[in-house]
């Protein structure tokens, strides 16, 4: 075999979901279907396989389940609206279980029902999940339990870092007259076990209370009974401290968040450093770095700033790095040890490592 | 033609293998009990692999080969190649060794392993170990004694680590699938109505927690749900468990019928059955062990590979569920009991559900099962629990386990589960 043998299987998948198209492999020996594409036949063990267009096949649901709770993604059903989690089989190949979108998620225990009883065809549908396009299934023509989302604006980065900066400030919060914190607190002390008054708004649930997941399940499950918002279980495991689920109850209720500036001035800083960086005017250290960069890398110096990324944007070659921090401590004769240098990324960074040791 | 008709017919051992050792540290949850605080991977496993053998009355100078058994070593300790860490502290310096990871699965194929290597006659003794800490985890660089906790968060990229990321993790249908999948089968193929449901479910929570009560390997589990009640000003367990304090978590499963991490270790030494008789007068003999494995793609996987394992079981020794006396399932969901043991055939088909709502398989009733209390009670240290459900075995079929069942255990069967998803059938019989 050579390299010219190969063919990637994965990203010609990818590749013609891209233009719309869906792939899937052919048996040459028995015509089973291997849906998604797979390299050698899982029915009679042929080895060998051929592209077949799939884009129009249709499946037949097999079984339906609900995604809230403990097994779905919060993340897709933000970015994608409400799923069902199915087993879709199509004809000629394996069954499997995938996502339904465009449901009325409402109608679970109709649809379970209406599936158990009808043959209900679904056909591909081809999104955008997150940079690359991937295939998941909507029901066929019209249907009472079809329903597409209405999806809510991502929340950007900027405003969103806020959420966890808030609960550095917990000072601002008048606990007497916020009832939705005073929920919370007693919630979390009731699962917990613990009296409310050893809970602040800083409390970080894992660390300072206990890491038993049970427990802020009841506690999330509290939450929800007594301010009827909905908080996802993996959701919940990204929150730290109290403060943080505060925010989040109160940014569902449509109440106004935790108010902590300082911490809201300090993740905007953070941002703002990082974009100052770019366009910072290069000093001679930064210069110096830029043109060991340019060395070990051998690219112009005019290609590299301040937030090139050295192994995105130059190369994930660890020799090159290292002769790059080699060329570096000669010209300015400071130390950078390589597993220290492993941790850095831009060229800013190692700018500001060897002005530390200036 | 499917591929479940490709399973291969297992053929005998070229030799009997049986167990003359079996050792584990209790269940615990080191950064929360200063007794252990400090205590770590290699210790661990060191500690589970002396009480294996003093169990089998041999030292490492007896025992040729070890295996090292670990779900995530990268997850949790960020070990490359952890069988490396423990020689030093065996007394097996130089030995030959290696390690393996089947996630949760892993200390069931850490016996199938085992028997293999001394069934081979390549070694006449081997000990086969597993540890895991997913409750406290180490640092990636620091020393072993500090560390930290293993959350939610870090479990769940963990699980998704476990799914194919060719094509399966995308589609974002596996992982609910994979949790209830069967047991919404199961319903429907038998009519249970929704209270039925409720009834079992809530019964294998009570079996299970009483039986991890009452066994101190478990030091997670202190009261039975009557005690929590009781403490919570509630009048019955079944109050306590539709309370708040045991939420519905998905279509079926509320939150006490999933997994309790936390951390441990246990060991097995196993030495062909004519060998084992200088040890023991009862070697456990293992008659084999069936293995099928489905990633997260296929609708109901673990039902099908469980049955595929079983299968290969049953052909190659002729005993079926109905002659075991005991049964044992990695349960990280609580139904699997019921599920895999009625599969099995442990179970009569299609009434497992009233087995347990009529407490019939907790381990004082006529079927046990998982009589140490299962992953959801008694605990789950991920690669360390398939040997702990061994030990369990083991110490019930010498009549000698904290929890002891009725009646004399001849033979016993393992369901092993794990790894998005390994699923083996092990048999055992008490010479």
């Amino acid at each position: 075999m050579t390299k010219y043998d190969l063919e990637p299987i994965t990203k010609t998948f990818y590749d013609a979901l891209e233009e719309g198209t869906v792939l899937g492999r052919k048996c040459t020996s028995c015509g089973h279907i291997e849906f998604p594409p797979y390299l050698c036949c899982n029915s009679c063990g042929c080895l060998d396989t051929e592209w077949v267009d799939l884009t129009n096949m249709r499946g037949v649901i097999g079984q339906v389940l609900p995604t809230r709770g403990a097994f779905g993604d919060p993340d897709f059903k933000n970015a994608h609206g409400d799923y069902f989690s199915i087993e879709v089989k199509v004809p000629g190949a394996d069954p499997v279980s995938t996502s339904l979108l465009h449901v009325d998620y409402d109608k679970y225990n109709e649809f379970d029902q209406y599936v158990r009883e009808n043959e209900v065809v679904v056909k591909p549908l081809i999104i955008q999940d997150e940079d690359t396009k991937v295939l998941v299934w909507e029901l066929e023509g019209e249907s009472e339990f079809k329903k597409i989302s209405e999806i809510k604006e991502p929340v950007k980065e900027e405003t969103a870092a806020p959420a966890a900066a808030k609960a550095a400030a917990p000072a601002t919060v008048d606990l007497a007259n916020d009832k939705t914190a005073q929920i919370v607190i007693d919630a979390a002390a009731d699962a917990y076990g613990v009296d409310a008054s050893e809970i602040s708004l800083a409390t970080d649930i894992r660390e300072d209370l206990s890491n038993e997941s049970m427990k802020m399940i009841v506690m999330i499950s509290t939450i929800e009974d007594e301010t009827n918002v909905t908080i996802e279980i993996q959701e919940a495991s990204n929150l730290m401290t109290i403060a943080d689920f505060v925010n989040v109850v109160k940014e569902r209720l449509g109440e106004e968040t935790i108010s902590a500036d300082a911490a809201v001035a300090s993740a905007a800083g953070s941002a703002g450093d990082s974009a100052a960086a770019g366009e910072e005017e290069l000093d001679d250290i930064a210069k110096k770095v830029i043109q060991c960069a340019a060395d070990g890398y051998g690219v112009d110096a005019s290609e590299i700033t301040l937030a090139t990324d050295i192994r995105e944007d130059l190369s994930n070659e660890s020799m090159k790095m290292i002769v790059m921090i080699s060329d570096i401590e000669d010209e300015l004769d400071v130390t950078i040890e390589i597993q220290e240098a492993s941790n850095l990324m831009t060229i800013a960074d190692f700018v500001r490592v060897v002005r530390e040791r200036l | 033609m499917s591929f479940n008709d490709n399973i291969p017919k297992l053929k005998p051992y070229s030799r009997s293998v049986s167990i003359i050792g079996v050792g584990a540290t209790p269940f615990v949850r080191v950064l929360d009990d200063p007794s252990v605080d400090g205590m770590n991977e290699a210790e661990l496993f060191a500690y589970a692999a002396r009480d294996a053998m003093k169990d089998a009355g041999v030292t490492g100078k007896d025992i040729e080969f070890y295996i090292h058994g670990q779900a995530g070593p990268g997850w949790t300790s960020n070990f490359a190649t952890p069988n490396m860490h423990v020689a030093n502290w065996i007394g097996m310096k130089g030995k030959g060794s290696y390690h393996h990871s089947e996630a949760c699965a892993t200390g069931y194929v850490a016996l199938e392993t085992a028997v293999m290597a001394v069934a081979s006659g390549q070694y006449d003794m081997v000990l086969s170990g597993c540890i895991e800490m997913p409750y406290s985890i180490a640092y990636p660089t620091r020393n072993l004694i500090k560390r930290r906790f293993g959350t939610d968060a870090m479990f769940h990229e963990v699980l998704c680590s476990t799914v194919p990321r060719d094509y399966t993790l995308f589609t974002r249908g596996a992982l609910p699938f994979n949790s209830e999948s069967w047991l919404d089968h199961y319903v429907n193929e038998n009519n249970i109505s929704a209270e039925d449901v409720d009834a079992f479910m809530t019964q294998l929570s009570i079996n299970c927690r009483r039986a991890a009560v009452q066994n101190p390997l478990s030091t997670i589990t202190n009261k039975t749900y009557a005690e929590l009640a009781e403490e919570a000003g509630m009048d019955s367990e079944y109050e306590y468990l539709h309370s708040k304090f045991n939420p519905l978590i998905g279509k079926y499963m509320r939150g006490a019928h999933f997994e309790q991490r936390c951390d441990g270790a246990a060991a097995v030494i196993v030495c062909p059955t004519e060998m084992a008789y200088k040890y023991t007068e009862h070697p456990i003999e293992v008659l084999g062990v069936g293995h099928s494995c489905l990633e997260n793609s296929n609708p109901r996987l673990e039902m099908t590979a469980t049955k595929n394992a079983y299968e290969q079981m049953k052909a190659l020794t002729g005993l079926t569920g109905k002659d075991m006396d005991l049964f044992l399932t990695n349960d990280f969901y609580n139904q699997s009991e019921l599920l895999a043991a009625e599969i099995c055939e442990y179970l009569p088909e299609g009434e497992g559900w009233q087995y347990v709502k009529e407490n019939r398989i907790a381990f004082d009733g006529d079927r046990p099962v998982n009589s140490n209390g299962g992953r959801c009670h008694y605990g789950h240290a991920a690669g360390a629990s398939g040997l702990h459900d061994l030990y369990e075995a083991v110490h019930q079929m010498r009549g000698d386990s904290a929890t002891q069942v009725k009646h004399e255990v001849k033979h016993a069967m393992l369901r092993g589960f794990g790894g998005s998803q390994n699923l083996l059938n092990i048999m055992l019989e008490k010479k």
